[in-house]
């Protein structure tokens, strides 16, 4: 199709016919009935959700008993009981070796603890892991603290206490500051499957010779641990099922890239079911393709079955991707004011729509991209797919041996198009220019903008001109833009184009040519043009750049408080 | 689920933290090293001062006080109690409290106490005449000893030290004893039996 055509109206008063089915022809589509569990359902398994409810059902009944004077002296009694009973049997030998398990919640054990499962979250590169490890320490050191304040709860009554201690008894901060560790390192170190399952029992039984090295030195009451435990295991498994489950961030050893989902295992499944439900298409591999080219989304290639097979491009999307997307833009905002739409999306389905609506109006605009064939859902809210037409004989721009006169009118004749069209696609990229039989495809449309500023379409411009001077000559691209173009239009767009405006992978391009072709196509141009200034400021922009520090100090300053507290620093 | 399950812990969690507090200041005078609370001989905080220091015959603790001054930075651990007074006129800190079983007296001079059961002694350590008054108490009974380290930056030393000296005082550990015995229907002793007098 050419560039320039446009797609013909539907006749008035007839049916919609609709294009033809491209990708339903094998088996047909599914309706998911209701009540039927999604492709990937998400869950916090069956474990998960008892210690939510056990924790929170133990807190409050926790707080009826010790709010109440009559119920609150049958737990200290029960306490007294307990610990009376293991100080009535110790020894020297038996204190001896107490005080040496007592070293498990020592601040020096729980700090190597947590340094060095921190360092090794560092080398392996696992930061969701490690956040999210953060985050529940935090969590369980700062709820202990706050319970601790509120409780105002004794040491243990009636005994001698051998240990060292400091603050109220309950929660106890040991137990739950190593127990928070442990779990932390296990869900983040650990592969699920027999590994991990190994860890729970030794964790259990660490935790336990704690806990009783504690009531035997008296320094803890039996309540005070039994609810350090609960906390300090529900927060971590919780935040770890849910943040970081393992379908979806799977705890490996295999090399590749953090930055793309795993598409193996059950997401795989889920997957191949999900396009063959949705889109009715016999799947018969899907694997990740061109991974280098894209961090906003992991990008596929489905093989379908058929004769003969073809292929489809997809690309997933999930909540990683939508969180990405809103520091991206929220650091473009600090960066540079409001260049131009930064609101971000709310959820991964708004995202998903974005692309699909880009895709279909790029392709209905006669811009030559790829066909779009629809979303498909992987996890309601969560994890959705775009799928297209998959160019599987194309090369990517920055691959061809020669750009000619011909692909240089092409990609010329696309922002022709797409200015025309009153679209923008703000990402032109050398990853983001197909070749195929001498033509011009553009695809990854998904920052496409509708009715951009003259100055976003002018970047769009200078940047397509700069990626097709990277495999030729910047006068031969100025040549045959001044066919399709002014010289005014020309240099508004080197005008508006400077460092940040250009993707990275086309400054990479040109950083690797040794080449400054931006500065070759200022020479050509009849006058040197007056940079168009891209910072904005704003009292918006202001405010959002003082809330930004003022909440990293808080966080900073309240991560450093418990942290220290729980005797982590 | 998940969300519903979330916001029912936190409630939880919420409805746990609002089921024990007592509202307002109440609530931080039951946290304080307070001599007395709600007619008793104590607060929470005074059994965990007791703990820290089990040899201990008085705990120090504040009886009231005056208008501009206040408490923080309280830190109990086994051997040692420490807590400060603030003041609004002669600064954050200008009194460090101080429970241990021994310190060191240094060149302080005996002097009449103003506490049955205690000897009081006193140190003057340094005096920048308008400026700046650097001195120690020390009240020493039988297992313990409570220090105040003053630190009055301010042309007044007289009448902060009045202040001062009026807002401490002490609860006996016997007053303590009976006060957890009186909660707990003598069920639970503060002390080990050993200890117990």
């Amino acid at each position: 199709m050419e560039p320039t055509a446009q797609r013909p109206s539907f006749p008035a008063g007839e049916p919609v016919a609709g294009r033809p089915q491209r990708v339903s022809a094998l088996g047909g589509q599914r309706r998911r009935p209701s009540g039927e569990a999604p492709p990937l359902p998400r869950p916090l398994n069956r474990s998960g959700r008892i210690w939510l409810v056990a924790a929170g059902g133990i807190l409050v009944l926790w707080a009826g008993l010790i709010s109440n004077q009559g119920t609150a002296v049958r737990v200290l009694e029960l306490d007294h009981a307990v610990v009376a009973w293991f100080a009535g049997m110790r020894t020297g030998l038996g204190t001896d070796v107490m005080q040496t398990v007592h070293a498990l919640g020592s601040r020096w054990t729980v700090r190597v603890l947590f340094w060095s499962t921190l360092a090794a979250l560092v080398v392996l590169r696992r930061f969701r892991h490690l956040f999210v490890f953060l985050g529940a320490t935090l969590a369980v050191t700062a709820l202990t603290g706050l319970l601790a304040y509120i409780f105002v709860w004794p040491r243990p009554l009636g005994v001698v206490i051998l240990g060292d201690w400091s603050g109220y008894a309950n929660p106890s901060r040991p137990v739950a500051a190593l127990t928070a560790i442990l779990m932390g390192g296990l869900y983040s170190l650990a592969p699920a499957g027999r590994l991990r399952q190994l860890g729970k029992p030794v964790i259990a039984v660490l935790v336990t010779c704690l806990a009783v090295s504690l009531l035997y030195l008296g320094e803890n009451g039996l309540s005070d641990v039994l609810i350090a435990a609960v906390i300090a295991v529900t927060i971590p498994l919780v935040a770890f099922r849910m943040i970081t489950p393992g379908e979806v961030f799977p705890v490996t050893y295999h090399r590749g890239s953090s930055a793309h989902l795993d598409v193996g295992g059950r997401r795989g499944q889920a997957i191949h079911r999900a396009l063959e439900d949705q889109l009715g298409v016999q799947v018969a591999e899907v694997k990740p393709f061109g991974l280098s080219g894209s961090a906003g989304s992991t990008p596929l290639r489905v093989k379908v079955k058929g004769e003969p097979e073809t292929w489809l491009f997809a690309k997933l999307y999930a909540g990683s991707h939508l969180r990405s997307d809103r520091w991206y833009k929220l650091g473009r905002t600090l960066l540079y004011g409001r260049l131009e739409d930064e609101k971000p999306f709310n959820t991964v389905r708004r995202l998903v729509q974005q692309e699909d609506y880009a895709l279909r109006l790029m392709y209905g605009a006669g811009v030559r991209s790829p066909e779009p064939f629809g979303i498909v859902e992987i996890t309601p809210e969560r994890e959705y797919m775009v799928v297209t037409e998959f160019f599987d004989d194309a090369k990517e721009i920055g691959d061809v041996e020669e750009v000619d006169d011909h692909i240089i009118d092409d990609g010329l004749r696309i922002i022709r198009r797409l200015w025309d069209a009153g679209l923008a696609h703000r990402d032109i990229k050398p990853a983001n220019l197909l070749v195929r039989q001498g033509r011009v495809h553009l695809i990854d449309v998904f920052f496409a903008e509708v009715r951009p500023s003259p100055w976003r379409q002018a970047v769009d411009l200078a940047n397509m001109m700069l990626v097709l001077a990277t495999r030729s000559s910047c006068e031969q691209v100025y040549g045959r833009a001044r066919l399709q173009f002014n010289d005014d239009e020309i240099t508004e767009a080197f005008a508006a184009t400077s460092g940040i405006t250009m993707p990275s992978q086309l400054r990479r391009t040109m950083r690797d040519q040794g080449r400054d072709l931006h500065a070759g196509f200022l020479r050509l141009l009849p006058q040197w043009p007056r940079p168009i200034a891209i910072q904005r400021w704003s009292i918006r922009r202001v405010g959002l750049m003082a809330g930004v520090v003022l909440l990293a100090l808080l966080v900073l300053l309240t991560a450093l408080n418990s942290f220290a507290s729980a005797g982590l620093l | 689920m998940r969300r519903r399950l979330l916001l029912l812990a936190t409630a939880l969690l919420v409805l746990a933290g609002c089921g024990v507090a007592p509202s307002g200041s109440s609530f931080t005078e039951a946290r304080e090293p307070s001599c007395r609370y709600q007619g008793r001989e104590g607060t929470a905080l005074m059994v965990l001062v007791a703990q820290a220091v089990p040899t201990a015959s008085q705990l120090p603790c504040v009886e009231l006080l005056p208008a501009g001054w206040s408490v923080s930075d309280v830190f109990v651990r086994n051997g040692r109690v420490r807590f400060a007074l603030n003041s609004d006129r002669v600064g954050q800190g200008a009194v460090q409290v101080v429970l241990q079983q021994f310190c060191t007296l240094g060149k302080a001079t005996r002097v009449p106490s103003d506490h049955p059961g205690t000897r009081r002694y006193q140190e003057v350590i340094s005096i920048e005449p308008g400026k700046r008054y650097l001195g120690a108490l020390y009240y020493l009974f039988p297992g313990g000893c409570v220090t105040y380290r003053l630190d009055f930056r301010s042309d007044e030393q007289a009448r902060p030290l009045g202040e001062v000296t009026l807002a401490l005082g002490f609860v006996t550990r016997d007053a303590l004893r009976e006060t957890i015995s009186e909660f707990t229907d003598g069920k639970v002793p503060l002390d080990p039996p050993s200890e117990a007098q």
